[in-house]
Protein backbone atom coordinates (compact mmCIF):
# COMPACT_ATOMS: atom_id res chain seq x y z
CA UNK A 1 0.00 0.00 0.00
CA UNK A 2 1.31 3.27 -0.88
CA UNK A 3 4.64 1.49 -2.48
CA UNK A 4 3.12 1.42 -5.99
CA UNK A 5 4.79 5.16 -6.08
CA UNK A 6 7.80 3.94 -5.76
CA UNK A 7 7.59 1.45 -8.55
CA UNK A 8 4.70 2.69 -10.54
CA UNK A 9 6.91 4.91 -12.36
CA UNK A 10 9.08 2.01 -13.73
CA UNK A 11 6.49 0.58 -16.05
CA UNK A 12 7.37 3.23 -18.76
CA UNK A 13 10.45 2.27 -20.98
CA UNK A 14 11.86 5.60 -20.30
CA UNK A 15 11.74 5.87 -16.51
CA UNK A 16 13.38 1.83 -16.83
CA UNK A 17 16.21 3.89 -18.91
CA UNK A 18 16.15 7.26 -16.81
CA UNK A 19 16.44 4.59 -13.73
CA UNK A 20 19.76 2.64 -15.00
CA UNK A 21 21.58 6.38 -16.12
CA UNK A 22 20.49 7.49 -12.88
CA UNK A 23 22.29 4.80 -10.61
CA UNK A 24 25.30 4.10 -12.56
CA UNK A 25 25.82 8.12 -12.51
CA UNK A 26 24.73 8.16 -9.05
CA UNK A 27 27.85 5.30 -7.71
CA UNK A 28 30.13 6.65 -10.64
CA UNK A 29 30.54 9.81 -9.58
CA UNK A 30 30.80 9.72 -5.90
CA UNK A 31 33.37 7.07 -6.06
CA UNK A 32 35.83 9.45 -8.01
CA UNK A 33 34.37 11.99 -5.91
CA UNK A 34 36.57 10.45 -2.64
CA UNK A 35 39.57 11.19 -4.21
CA UNK A 36 38.33 14.25 -5.89
CA UNK A 37 37.57 15.81 -1.92
CA UNK A 38 40.64 14.97 -0.85
CA UNK A 39 42.87 16.40 -3.77
CA UNK A 40 40.44 19.44 -4.22
CA UNK A 41 40.28 18.90 -7.44
CA UNK A 42 36.50 19.91 -7.52
CA UNK A 43 36.67 22.74 -9.49
CA UNK A 44 38.46 20.59 -12.24
CA UNK A 45 35.50 18.63 -12.24
CA UNK A 46 33.41 21.63 -12.80
CA UNK A 47 35.54 22.93 -15.45
CA UNK A 48 35.73 19.76 -17.47
CA UNK A 49 32.25 19.75 -17.33
CA UNK A 50 32.05 22.94 -18.56
CA UNK A 51 34.68 23.33 -21.07
CA UNK A 52 32.77 20.08 -23.12
CA UNK A 53 30.07 22.73 -24.02
CA UNK A 54 31.80 23.30 -27.42
CA UNK A 55 31.96 19.68 -28.15
CA UNK A 56 28.64 18.93 -27.28
CA UNK A 57 27.59 21.45 -29.88
CA UNK A 58 29.93 20.52 -32.63
CA UNK A 59 28.11 16.65 -31.73
CA UNK A 60 24.66 18.12 -32.31
CA UNK A 61 25.87 19.82 -35.32
CA UNK A 62 27.35 16.95 -37.25
CA UNK A 63 24.73 14.68 -36.29
CA UNK A 64 26.66 12.42 -33.40
CA UNK A 65 25.60 11.32 -29.79
CA UNK A 66 26.72 14.12 -27.78
CA UNK A 67 28.38 11.96 -25.26
CA UNK A 68 30.49 10.39 -28.02
CA UNK A 69 31.30 13.97 -29.38
CA UNK A 70 32.45 14.95 -26.00
CA UNK A 71 34.68 12.41 -24.13
CA UNK A 72 37.78 12.70 -26.76
CA UNK A 73 37.57 16.86 -26.08
CA UNK A 74 37.23 15.90 -22.36
CA UNK A 75 39.53 13.83 -22.27
CA UNK A 76 42.15 16.65 -24.25
CA UNK A 77 41.29 18.99 -22.02
CA UNK A 78 41.84 16.95 -19.22
CA UNK A 79 44.99 15.98 -19.83
CA UNK A 80 45.51 20.17 -20.77
CA UNK A 81 45.01 21.17 -17.83
CA UNK A 82 46.62 18.28 -15.87
CA UNK A 83 49.95 19.08 -17.99
CA UNK A 84 48.84 23.39 -17.31
CA UNK A 85 49.01 22.98 -13.72
CA UNK A 86 52.45 20.86 -13.45
CA UNK A 87 53.94 23.76 -15.56
CA UNK A 88 52.01 26.77 -14.79
CA UNK A 89 53.35 29.90 -13.10
CA UNK A 90 50.10 31.72 -12.71
CA UNK A 91 48.86 29.32 -10.49
CA UNK A 92 46.43 25.94 -10.53
CA UNK A 93 43.09 27.59 -9.87
CA UNK A 94 43.74 30.54 -12.87
CA UNK A 95 44.81 28.39 -15.15
CA UNK A 96 42.03 26.04 -14.96
CA UNK A 97 39.60 29.14 -14.31
CA UNK A 98 41.21 30.67 -17.92
CA UNK A 99 40.14 27.53 -20.22
CA UNK A 100 37.26 26.26 -18.69
CA UNK A 101 35.56 29.70 -18.85
CA UNK A 102 36.90 30.54 -22.57
CA UNK A 103 35.19 27.81 -23.63
CA UNK A 104 32.50 27.81 -22.12
CA UNK A 105 32.05 30.88 -24.03
CA UNK A 106 33.64 29.64 -26.84
CA UNK A 107 30.28 27.06 -26.50
CA UNK A 108 27.65 29.85 -26.25
CA UNK A 109 28.75 31.39 -29.22
CA UNK A 110 28.75 28.32 -31.20
CA UNK A 111 25.19 28.00 -29.97
CA UNK A 112 24.01 31.58 -31.37
CA UNK A 113 25.74 31.06 -34.60
CA UNK A 114 24.45 27.25 -35.17
CA UNK A 115 20.91 28.00 -34.43
CA UNK A 116 19.54 25.28 -36.44
CA UNK A 117 21.19 23.09 -33.31
CA UNK A 118 18.00 22.04 -31.79
CA UNK A 119 19.22 22.01 -28.26
CA UNK A 120 17.62 22.31 -25.16
CA UNK A 121 20.29 25.06 -23.26
CA UNK A 122 17.93 24.09 -19.63
CA UNK A 123 18.36 20.59 -20.50
CA UNK A 124 22.30 20.73 -21.34
CA UNK A 125 22.91 22.86 -18.31
CA UNK A 126 20.58 21.54 -15.59
CA UNK A 127 20.42 17.95 -17.49
CA UNK A 128 17.08 15.48 -18.27
CA UNK A 129 17.92 12.06 -17.30
CA UNK A 130 14.48 11.64 -18.78
CA UNK A 131 14.84 11.87 -22.06
CA UNK A 132 17.56 9.09 -22.51
CA UNK A 133 17.99 7.31 -25.32
CA UNK A 134 18.80 3.20 -25.42
CA UNK A 135 22.08 4.38 -27.25
CA UNK A 136 22.56 6.38 -23.89
CA UNK A 137 22.42 3.81 -21.80
CA UNK A 138 24.39 1.83 -23.59
CA UNK A 139 27.49 4.34 -23.70
CA UNK A 140 26.78 5.25 -19.79
CA UNK A 141 26.41 1.54 -18.71
CA UNK A 142 30.03 0.96 -21.18
CA UNK A 143 32.05 4.42 -19.16
CA UNK A 144 30.32 3.41 -15.75
CA UNK A 145 32.18 0.21 -16.17
CA UNK A 146 35.51 1.35 -17.50
CA UNK A 147 35.56 3.89 -14.53
CA UNK A 148 34.56 1.48 -11.83
CA UNK A 149 36.92 -1.30 -13.56
CA UNK A 150 40.10 1.33 -13.14
CA UNK A 151 39.25 2.39 -10.36
CA UNK A 152 39.46 -1.01 -8.91
CA UNK A 153 42.87 -2.22 -10.30
CA UNK A 154 44.76 1.33 -9.59
CA UNK A 155 42.93 1.37 -6.08
CA UNK A 156 46.24 1.15 -3.87
CA UNK A 157 48.08 2.79 -6.72
CA UNK A 158 46.10 5.94 -6.36
CA UNK A 159 46.19 5.83 -2.30
CA UNK A 160 49.31 5.82 -2.65
CA UNK A 161 50.00 8.63 -5.44
CA UNK A 162 47.68 11.19 -4.21
CA UNK A 163 49.00 10.64 -0.42
CA UNK A 164 52.46 10.58 -0.95
CA UNK A 165 53.34 11.81 -4.33
CA UNK A 166 57.60 11.45 -3.46
CA UNK A 167 57.16 8.47 -1.40
CA UNK A 168 55.53 6.58 -4.21
CA UNK A 169 57.64 8.13 -7.16
CA UNK A 170 60.31 7.08 -5.14
CA UNK A 171 58.72 3.48 -5.10
CA UNK A 172 59.18 3.33 -8.44
CA UNK A 173 55.65 4.17 -9.30
CA UNK A 174 54.87 5.77 -12.63
CA UNK A 175 53.11 8.96 -11.00
CA UNK A 176 52.55 11.18 -13.94
CA UNK A 177 50.70 8.63 -15.72
CA UNK A 178 48.71 7.55 -12.61
CA UNK A 179 48.01 11.18 -12.26
CA UNK A 180 46.68 11.49 -16.07
CA UNK A 181 44.95 7.91 -15.75
CA UNK A 182 42.64 9.41 -13.32
CA UNK A 183 42.17 12.65 -14.67
CA UNK A 184 41.27 10.68 -17.99
CA UNK A 185 38.34 8.39 -15.97
CA UNK A 186 37.01 11.10 -14.08
CA UNK A 187 36.70 13.31 -17.77
CA UNK A 188 34.91 10.10 -18.68
CA UNK A 189 32.73 9.89 -16.03
CA UNK A 190 31.75 13.77 -15.76
CA UNK A 191 31.12 13.49 -19.64
CA UNK A 192 28.67 10.29 -18.54
CA UNK A 193 26.85 12.15 -16.47
CA UNK A 194 25.75 15.48 -18.43
CA UNK A 195 22.68 14.22 -19.56
CA UNK A 196 21.31 13.33 -16.10
CA UNK A 197 22.97 16.27 -13.95
CA UNK A 198 23.95 18.68 -16.78
CA UNK A 199 26.92 20.58 -17.19
CA UNK A 200 26.81 23.21 -13.67
CA UNK A 201 25.42 20.27 -11.19
CA UNK A 202 27.74 17.73 -12.04
CA UNK A 203 30.06 18.97 -9.27
CA UNK A 204 27.51 18.61 -7.25
CA UNK A 205 26.82 14.36 -7.39
CA UNK A 206 30.35 14.78 -7.87
CA UNK A 207 31.66 16.09 -4.44
CA UNK A 208 28.50 16.15 -2.08
CA UNK A 209 28.00 12.29 -1.44
CA UNK A 210 31.49 11.89 -1.14
CA UNK A 211 31.36 14.63 1.79
CA UNK A 212 29.09 13.10 3.21
CA UNK A 213 30.47 9.64 3.37
CA UNK A 214 33.84 11.22 4.70
CA UNK A 215 31.90 12.42 7.38
CA UNK A 216 30.27 9.18 8.45
CA UNK A 217 33.22 6.79 7.95
CA UNK A 218 36.57 6.51 9.49
CA UNK A 219 38.52 4.34 6.62
CA UNK A 220 38.98 5.45 3.13
CA UNK A 221 37.64 2.56 1.53
CA UNK A 222 34.43 2.86 3.83
CA UNK A 223 33.86 6.45 2.37
CA UNK A 224 33.98 5.50 -1.10
CA UNK A 225 31.38 2.75 -0.56
CA UNK A 226 29.14 4.57 1.24
CA UNK A 227 29.52 7.37 -0.94
CA UNK A 228 28.32 5.43 -3.95
CA UNK A 229 25.41 4.20 -1.56
CA UNK A 230 24.29 7.87 -1.07
CA UNK A 231 25.06 8.74 -4.35
CA UNK A 232 22.11 6.01 -5.62
CA UNK A 233 20.02 7.43 -3.16
CA UNK A 234 20.41 10.66 -4.21
CA UNK A 235 20.06 10.10 -8.12
CA UNK A 236 16.92 7.86 -7.81
CA UNK A 237 15.50 10.59 -5.33
CA UNK A 238 15.80 13.08 -8.27
CA UNK A 239 14.29 10.56 -10.38
CA UNK A 240 11.28 10.77 -8.84
CA UNK A 241 11.06 14.05 -8.18
CA UNK A 242 11.56 14.51 -12.24
CA UNK A 243 9.08 12.04 -12.88
CA UNK A 244 6.14 13.58 -9.96
CA UNK A 245 6.97 17.05 -9.77
CA UNK A 246 8.25 17.60 -13.07
CA UNK A 247 11.33 19.40 -11.95
CA UNK A 248 14.37 19.32 -13.49
CA UNK A 249 16.77 16.00 -13.02
CA UNK A 250 19.82 17.86 -12.44
CA UNK A 251 18.96 19.91 -9.33
CA UNK A 252 16.63 17.56 -7.94
CA UNK A 253 19.50 15.26 -7.60
CA UNK A 254 21.99 17.92 -6.04
CA UNK A 255 18.98 18.91 -4.23
CA UNK A 256 18.54 15.64 -2.46
CA UNK A 257 22.24 14.76 -2.57
CA UNK A 258 22.65 18.26 -0.34
CA UNK A 259 19.85 16.93 1.76
CA UNK A 260 21.62 13.84 2.96
CA UNK A 261 24.99 15.81 3.73
CA UNK A 262 22.62 17.56 6.18
CA UNK A 263 21.10 15.11 7.49
CA UNK A 264 24.73 13.13 7.92
CA UNK A 265 26.21 16.93 9.66
CA UNK A 266 23.40 16.74 11.66
CA UNK A 267 23.41 13.04 13.00
CA UNK A 268 27.25 13.32 13.41
CA UNK A 269 27.16 16.86 15.76
CA UNK A 270 24.51 15.09 17.49
CA UNK A 271 26.65 11.97 18.45
CA UNK A 272 29.52 13.85 18.57
CA UNK A 273 27.90 16.17 21.34
CA UNK A 274 26.07 13.25 22.99
CA UNK A 275 29.41 11.54 23.87
CA UNK B 1 92.46 -4.49 -3.92
CA UNK B 2 91.24 -3.20 -0.51
CA UNK B 3 89.88 -0.13 -1.82
CA UNK B 4 87.88 -2.12 -3.83
CA UNK B 5 86.36 -4.10 -0.57
CA UNK B 6 86.05 -1.22 1.37
CA UNK B 7 84.05 0.69 -1.52
CA UNK B 8 81.94 -2.68 -1.68
CA UNK B 9 80.81 -2.31 2.06
CA UNK B 10 80.13 1.06 1.31
CA UNK B 11 76.25 1.33 0.74
CA UNK B 12 76.61 5.25 -0.87
CA UNK B 13 79.30 6.63 -2.07
CA UNK B 14 79.03 10.49 -3.38
CA UNK B 15 82.46 11.73 -5.11
CA UNK B 16 82.34 15.53 -6.21
CA UNK B 17 78.50 15.54 -6.75
CA UNK B 18 77.30 18.60 -7.66
CA UNK B 19 73.39 19.58 -8.73
CA UNK B 20 72.10 22.44 -10.49
CA UNK B 21 68.54 23.36 -9.57
CA UNK B 22 67.20 26.70 -12.20
CA UNK B 23 70.33 28.47 -12.31
CA UNK B 24 71.75 27.48 -8.50
CA UNK B 25 74.21 25.53 -7.17
CA UNK B 26 72.64 23.90 -4.88
CA UNK B 27 74.96 21.20 -3.85
CA UNK B 28 78.90 22.00 -4.92
CA UNK B 29 81.63 18.98 -5.05
CA UNK B 30 80.10 16.90 -2.09
CA UNK B 31 82.33 13.48 -1.52
CA UNK B 32 81.73 10.98 1.22
CA UNK B 33 81.38 7.39 1.77
CA UNK B 34 78.75 5.82 3.79
CA UNK B 35 79.30 2.60 5.45
CA UNK B 36 77.20 -0.47 5.67
CA UNK B 37 75.26 -0.22 9.27
CA UNK B 38 75.56 3.23 10.23
CA UNK B 39 73.04 5.84 11.77
CA UNK B 40 74.23 9.26 9.89
CA UNK B 41 73.06 12.54 10.79
CA UNK B 42 72.46 15.42 8.00
CA UNK B 43 72.72 18.22 9.27
CA UNK B 44 73.05 22.28 7.77
CA UNK B 45 71.09 25.69 7.50
CA UNK B 46 67.44 25.49 5.97
CA UNK B 47 68.50 25.81 2.04
CA UNK B 48 71.86 24.09 3.21
CA UNK B 49 71.07 21.44 0.82
CA UNK B 50 69.71 18.54 2.59
CA UNK B 51 66.50 17.50 1.24
CA UNK B 52 68.46 18.02 -2.08
CA UNK B 53 70.77 15.97 -1.24
CA UNK B 54 68.26 12.79 -0.01
CA UNK B 55 66.15 13.96 -3.38
CA UNK B 56 69.92 13.07 -5.65
CA UNK B 57 70.33 9.93 -3.51
CA UNK B 58 66.58 9.05 -4.33
CA UNK B 59 67.35 9.36 -8.17
CA UNK B 60 64.83 12.91 -8.02
CA UNK B 61 66.97 14.87 -9.26
CA UNK B 62 70.01 14.89 -11.75
CA UNK B 63 73.53 15.69 -11.06
CA UNK B 64 75.52 18.25 -12.79
CA UNK B 65 79.06 16.73 -12.43
CA UNK B 66 80.36 13.96 -10.14
CA UNK B 67 78.68 10.65 -9.23
CA UNK B 68 76.74 9.21 -6.53
CA UNK B 69 76.30 5.51 -6.18
CA UNK B 70 74.09 3.55 -4.06
CA UNK B 71 75.56 0.05 -3.76
CA UNK B 72 77.51 0.66 -6.81
CA UNK B 73 74.65 1.06 -9.02
CA UNK B 74 72.85 5.22 -9.85
CA UNK B 75 70.06 6.04 -8.30
CA UNK B 76 67.92 5.61 -10.96
CA UNK B 77 68.69 2.36 -11.31
CA UNK B 78 68.79 2.03 -7.47
CA UNK B 79 65.23 3.03 -7.34
CA UNK B 80 63.04 0.89 -4.49
CA UNK B 81 66.02 -0.24 -3.06
CA UNK B 82 65.68 2.77 -0.58
CA UNK B 83 63.01 3.32 1.75
CA UNK B 84 62.22 6.76 2.36
CA UNK B 85 60.29 8.71 5.28
CA UNK B 86 58.82 12.38 3.79
CA UNK B 87 58.44 15.28 5.89
CA UNK B 88 54.73 15.14 7.48
CA UNK B 89 54.67 18.73 5.22
CA UNK B 90 54.64 16.66 2.17
CA UNK B 91 51.41 14.17 2.68
CA UNK B 92 48.11 14.63 1.80
CA UNK B 93 46.63 14.44 5.25
CA UNK B 94 43.04 14.81 4.07
CA UNK B 95 43.20 10.95 3.28
CA UNK B 96 41.87 8.94 6.17
CA UNK B 97 44.80 6.43 5.87
CA UNK B 98 45.40 3.70 8.44
CA UNK B 99 48.22 2.34 9.58
CA UNK B 100 48.33 -1.18 7.91
CA UNK B 101 47.27 1.34 4.70
CA UNK B 102 50.84 2.78 4.82
CA UNK B 103 52.84 0.01 5.68
CA UNK B 104 51.18 -1.65 2.48
CA UNK B 105 51.97 1.50 -0.07
CA UNK B 106 55.62 -0.15 0.80
CA UNK B 107 54.55 -3.21 -1.28
CA UNK B 108 52.83 -1.05 -4.13
CA UNK B 109 54.42 -1.20 -7.43
CA UNK B 110 52.89 -0.19 -10.70
CA UNK B 111 52.18 -4.84 -10.97
CA UNK B 112 50.57 -5.27 -7.90
CA UNK B 113 47.50 -4.42 -9.04
CA UNK B 114 43.46 -5.37 -7.44
CA UNK B 115 43.08 -4.35 -4.31
CA UNK B 116 43.23 -7.51 -2.13
CA UNK B 117 46.14 -8.65 -0.70
CA UNK B 118 47.68 -12.22 0.17
CA UNK B 119 48.08 -13.55 3.68
CA UNK B 120 52.01 -13.43 3.14
CA UNK B 121 51.32 -9.58 2.22
CA UNK B 122 49.51 -9.15 5.66
CA UNK B 123 51.87 -11.16 7.37
CA UNK B 124 54.78 -8.72 6.42
CA UNK B 125 52.84 -5.76 6.83
CA UNK B 126 52.23 -6.41 10.55
CA UNK B 127 55.99 -8.14 11.09
CA UNK B 128 57.37 -4.73 9.60
CA UNK B 129 54.82 -2.84 12.71
CA UNK B 130 56.06 -4.68 15.31
CA UNK B 131 59.24 -4.00 14.77
CA UNK B 132 58.39 -0.42 15.13
CA UNK B 133 56.01 -1.50 18.09
CA UNK B 134 52.85 -0.06 16.48
CA UNK B 135 51.34 -3.47 15.97
CA UNK B 136 48.33 -2.55 17.78
CA UNK B 137 47.40 0.36 16.16
CA UNK B 138 47.16 -1.12 12.79
CA UNK B 139 43.67 -0.41 11.89
CA UNK B 140 44.45 3.25 13.41
CA UNK B 141 44.28 6.00 11.24
CA UNK B 142 47.86 7.61 10.91
CA UNK B 143 46.60 11.23 10.79
CA UNK B 144 45.32 10.67 14.78
CA UNK B 145 48.48 9.38 15.39
CA UNK B 146 51.35 11.71 17.36
CA UNK B 147 53.91 12.93 15.64
CA UNK B 148 56.43 10.33 16.30
CA UNK B 149 53.71 7.41 16.12
CA UNK B 150 53.35 8.82 12.31
CA UNK B 151 57.83 8.53 11.54
CA UNK B 152 57.35 4.74 13.06
CA UNK B 153 54.52 3.89 10.78
CA UNK B 154 57.05 5.46 7.63
CA UNK B 155 59.79 3.85 9.13
CA UNK B 156 57.64 0.62 8.75
CA UNK B 157 56.92 1.09 4.86
CA UNK B 158 60.68 0.74 4.40
CA UNK B 159 60.94 -2.00 6.25
CA UNK B 160 57.72 -4.02 4.23
CA UNK B 161 59.55 -2.49 1.36
CA UNK B 162 62.91 -4.77 1.99
CA UNK B 163 64.53 -1.41 1.85
CA UNK B 164 68.42 -1.83 3.42
CA UNK B 165 68.89 2.17 3.31
CA UNK B 166 66.76 4.33 4.97
CA UNK B 167 66.32 8.01 4.14
CA UNK B 168 64.24 9.98 6.69
CA UNK B 169 63.52 13.70 6.14
CA UNK B 170 63.45 15.96 9.27
CA UNK B 171 61.98 13.12 11.08
CA UNK B 172 62.06 15.42 14.50
CA UNK B 173 60.13 18.01 13.42
CA UNK B 174 57.03 18.10 15.25
CA UNK B 175 58.26 15.28 17.48
CA UNK B 176 58.13 15.59 21.29
CA UNK B 177 61.69 14.85 22.96
CA UNK B 178 60.33 11.38 24.52
CA UNK B 179 59.16 10.15 21.67
CA UNK B 180 62.14 11.10 19.43
CA UNK B 181 64.19 9.12 22.17
CA UNK B 182 61.98 6.17 21.10
CA UNK B 183 62.42 6.88 17.59
CA UNK B 184 66.04 7.12 18.18
CA UNK B 185 65.98 3.73 19.80
CA UNK B 186 64.02 1.69 16.86
CA UNK B 187 66.78 3.46 14.26
CA UNK B 188 69.15 1.94 16.47
CA UNK B 189 67.80 -1.73 16.62
CA UNK B 190 67.11 -1.11 12.84
CA UNK B 191 70.90 -0.50 12.43
CA UNK B 192 72.31 -3.10 14.62
CA UNK B 193 69.85 -5.34 12.00
CA UNK B 194 72.46 -3.80 9.31
CA UNK B 195 70.36 -1.20 7.78
CA UNK B 196 72.15 1.90 6.76
CA UNK B 197 70.27 5.09 7.60
CA UNK B 198 70.53 8.98 6.95
CA UNK B 199 68.61 11.54 9.20
CA UNK B 200 68.58 15.15 8.40
CA UNK B 201 68.32 16.84 11.21
CA UNK B 202 68.00 20.06 13.27
CA UNK B 203 68.96 19.12 16.72
CA UNK B 204 72.45 19.14 16.98
CA UNK B 205 72.18 17.72 20.80
CA UNK B 206 71.24 14.20 19.69
CA UNK B 207 73.56 13.59 17.40
CA UNK B 208 76.84 13.19 19.63
CA UNK B 209 75.39 10.66 21.63
CA UNK B 210 73.08 8.98 18.98
CA UNK B 211 75.10 9.02 15.61
CA UNK B 212 77.75 7.54 14.44
CA UNK B 213 78.36 10.09 11.60
CA UNK B 214 77.45 13.40 11.00
CA UNK B 215 77.35 15.05 7.53
CA UNK B 216 77.38 18.89 7.92
CA UNK B 217 75.79 20.61 4.74
CA UNK B 218 75.83 23.49 3.53
CA UNK B 219 76.14 23.74 -0.06
CA UNK B 220 79.26 22.35 0.25
CA UNK B 221 80.18 19.37 2.80
CA UNK B 222 81.66 21.03 5.69
CA UNK B 223 82.73 18.08 7.31
CA UNK B 224 81.74 14.30 7.60
CA UNK B 225 82.64 11.75 10.13
CA UNK B 226 82.30 10.68 13.88
CA UNK B 227 80.19 13.63 15.31
CA UNK B 228 82.28 13.99 18.46
CA UNK B 229 85.58 14.76 16.39
CA UNK B 230 83.90 16.78 13.22
CA UNK B 231 81.31 19.13 14.78
CA UNK B 232 84.06 21.63 15.57
CA UNK B 233 83.40 25.60 16.29
CA UNK B 234 84.92 26.49 13.15
CA UNK B 235 82.39 23.66 11.63
CA UNK B 236 79.50 25.28 13.17
CA UNK B 237 80.58 28.89 12.22
CA UNK B 238 80.52 27.67 8.47
CA UNK B 239 77.38 25.65 8.93
CA UNK B 240 75.32 28.40 10.43
CA UNK B 241 77.49 31.32 9.41
CA UNK B 242 76.11 34.89 11.19
CA UNK B 243 74.05 33.27 14.08
CA UNK B 244 77.31 31.62 15.09
CA UNK B 245 77.36 33.18 18.05
CA UNK B 246 74.51 30.54 19.34
CA UNK B 247 77.19 28.11 19.68
CA UNK B 248 79.94 30.25 21.06
CA UNK B 249 80.17 27.57 23.77
CA UNK B 250 78.86 24.87 22.31
CA UNK B 251 81.41 22.34 22.37
CA UNK B 252 80.71 18.53 22.66
CA UNK B 253 78.92 17.71 25.74
CA UNK B 254 78.53 21.69 26.73
CA UNK B 255 75.96 22.68 24.51
CA UNK B 256 75.81 25.99 25.75
CA UNK B 257 73.71 25.60 28.82
CA UNK B 258 75.11 28.41 30.44
CA UNK B 259 72.94 30.57 28.26
CA UNK B 260 70.43 30.15 30.47
CA UNK B 261 68.15 27.70 32.04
Amino acid sequence: MGFEYLYEPFSYGFMLRSLMVAILVGLMLPLLGAYVINRNLGFMGDAIAHASLPALVVGLLIGVNIVIAAIPAAIIIALMIGYLISKSKIGEDTAIGIIFSSLFALGFILLSIFKEVALGVEDLLFGQVLGVSNLDVSITLILSVIVIITLLIFYKQFLFVFFDATGAKVAGLRVKLLDNIFLVVLSLAIIASLQSVGIILVLSMLITPAAAAKLLMKSFHGAMIVGGVFGIIASMSGLYLSYYLNFPSGPSMALAATFIFLIVLILRRTISYNN
Amino acid sequence: MLQKTSNNVCQIVSEGCCVELGNQLVLDDVSFKIKKGTLVGVVGPNGGGKTTLFNTILGLVSITHGSMKIKGLNPDQAKGMIGYVPQREKLNWQFPVTARQVVQMGITSNTSFLPFLSKKDQQLIEESLSKVELLHRIDDRVDEMSGGQRQRVFLARTLAQGAEILLLDEAFSGVDIGSQEKLLDILQNLKDDGNTILMSTHDLNTIGQRFDEVLCLNRHCCAFGDPLKVLTPDVLVELYGSHSSMFKDHTLGKHGHTYGV
